[in-house]
């Protein structure tokens, strides 16, 4: 069983604050789908949705049957400008924490490739 | 008296630890086989309590959520929760009990169970099977266990060096004569597991630019990726230095969407999985 999505390379950290990725368990009725999802079987497309969409139960027992594991939705961050702003800043003392570097310039040049993708996935919200 | 562990004393060790789940090897065989369906899993799953209790909880998790009453059969239940999962649930449950022997540490398992999640989304973008990837995520560290068996306040002495800024694999050389990568190599072949995995484990911090397979790169990879992403948490994750030659081998870009996607999928099927075998 193969799933996947596909990505948009034009999402921000901050529009990325207003979609969320669930656990298929953890779905709604009624929640919007802010990303497509291409789910394959044996390289056979064998369901596919597109961003957008509204999901009804019976779409949610196909995302489980099929075995997806977890889908982005449309939900604002339910955080104000000022909490955001606190918790990029937290994620990134952490990370150079993590990196053990005292400013983003001192992290290492091999290293520096993961930590800017860690830093523009933004913190977990 | 210090006690290095060497190849001709691993059966030695291995006989001290718990029984390898026999669950987790009826899976390696199925899946060496066949394609796993969910009447196999439901055989393989029905032999361990343990096992079938996780997947009950999962699925009776879902029929509550549908306002429908428990269901006690495994069959039903492992049709709802689809075959994908239930292979989760087989191999995380089962290798619950089994890592979290001895030094009785939580981060262990669950620092085993993140890599195997890391894995597995790696995999989905690799080509690599994702069964041998979440396997292989969660045995990693495997030879970590021998150190709890041999000598557990000196195994807790190497790490907090480690965590003070010396090197692991040179630490644990040094303490118990063998890295923890050559030890889990050792291991897994005492076990008889499957050769691909056995080398996943055994280069999972190779430094090196010499990859066999993309299986080998993708553990080696999850290792530094779950660090990076804190997963689980602990104040002493570090990541010092990154084999980009796996990325490369694996035709991975940091920049691109997918990844971006893998980190924030990781995380929530972590935060999930975790819950479901505590």
């Amino acid at each position: 069983m193969h799933s996947n999505t596909d990505g948009n390379s034009d999402i921000t950290a901050d529009e990325a604050a207003y979609h969320r990725w669930l656990p298929v368990e953890a779905l709604q009725p009624g929640m919007i789908l802010a990303k497509p999802v291409h789910v394959a079987h044996h390289s056979l497309l064998t369901m596919k949705l597109s961003e957008g969409v509204e999901l009804k139960s019976n779409t949610i027992d196909q995302l489980l049957s099929h075995g997806v594991e977890c889908v982005a939705v449309k939900e604002n961050s339910g955080l104000d400008e000022t909490q955001l702003s606190a918790l990029k800043k937290a994620y990134f003392e952490r990370l150079l924490e993590i990196f053990a570097c005292a400013s983003e310039a001192d992290v290492p040049r091999n290293n520096r490739g993961l930590f800017a993708a860690l830093l523009k996935a933004g913190p977990q919200i | 008296m210090t006690y290095l562990i060497k190849s001709n004393r691993i059966s030695e060790i291995g006989a001290k630890l718990p029984p390898f789940p026999r669950v987790i090897q009826q899976l390696l065989d199925l899946l060496s086989k066949e394609i796993a369906s969910v009447d196999s899993l439901v055989r393989i799953a029905r032999t361990d309590s343990v096992v079938s209790s996780a997947i009950l909880s999962a699925a009776n998790r879902q029929r509550r959520l549908r306002l429908l009453p428990d269901t006690t059969d495994m069959f039903s239940a492992a049709s709802l929760i689809g075959t994908n999962k239930l292979r989760q649930i087989v191999i995380s449950s089962g290798m619950n009990h089994f890592l979290n022997h001895g030094g009785g540490q939580r981060f262990f398992y669950e620092h085993s169970l993140a890599v195997a999640i890391v894995a597995h989304e790696l995999s989905l973008l690799t080509q690599v099977s994702s069964d041998e990837a979440y396997i292989a995520g969660i045995l990693h560290d495997v030879g970590q266990l021998a150190y709890f068996i041999v000598d557990a306040p000196r195994y807790y002495d190497v790490h907090r060096q480690a965590m003070h800024g010396g090197d692991l694999l040179t630490l644990e050389s040094a303490g118990f004569g063998l890295n923890h990568c050559e030890v889990g190599l050792l291991l897994a072949n005492y076990w008889k597991l499957p050769q691909n995995i056995m080398l996943a484990i055994g280069t999972h911090h190779d430094s090196s630019d010499r990859w066999q397979n993309k299986l080998h790169a993708v553990i080696n990879l999850a290792e530094t990726i779950c660090r990076g992403l804190d997963l689980p948490h602990s104040a002493h994750n570090r990541v010092t230095s990154v084999n980009t030659s796996a990325l490369d081998y694996l035709g991975l870009d940091w920049d691109s969407p997918a990844l971006e996607d893998l980190f924030a999928r990781s995380r929530v099927r972590f935060a999930h999985l975790n819950t479901d075998t505590a």
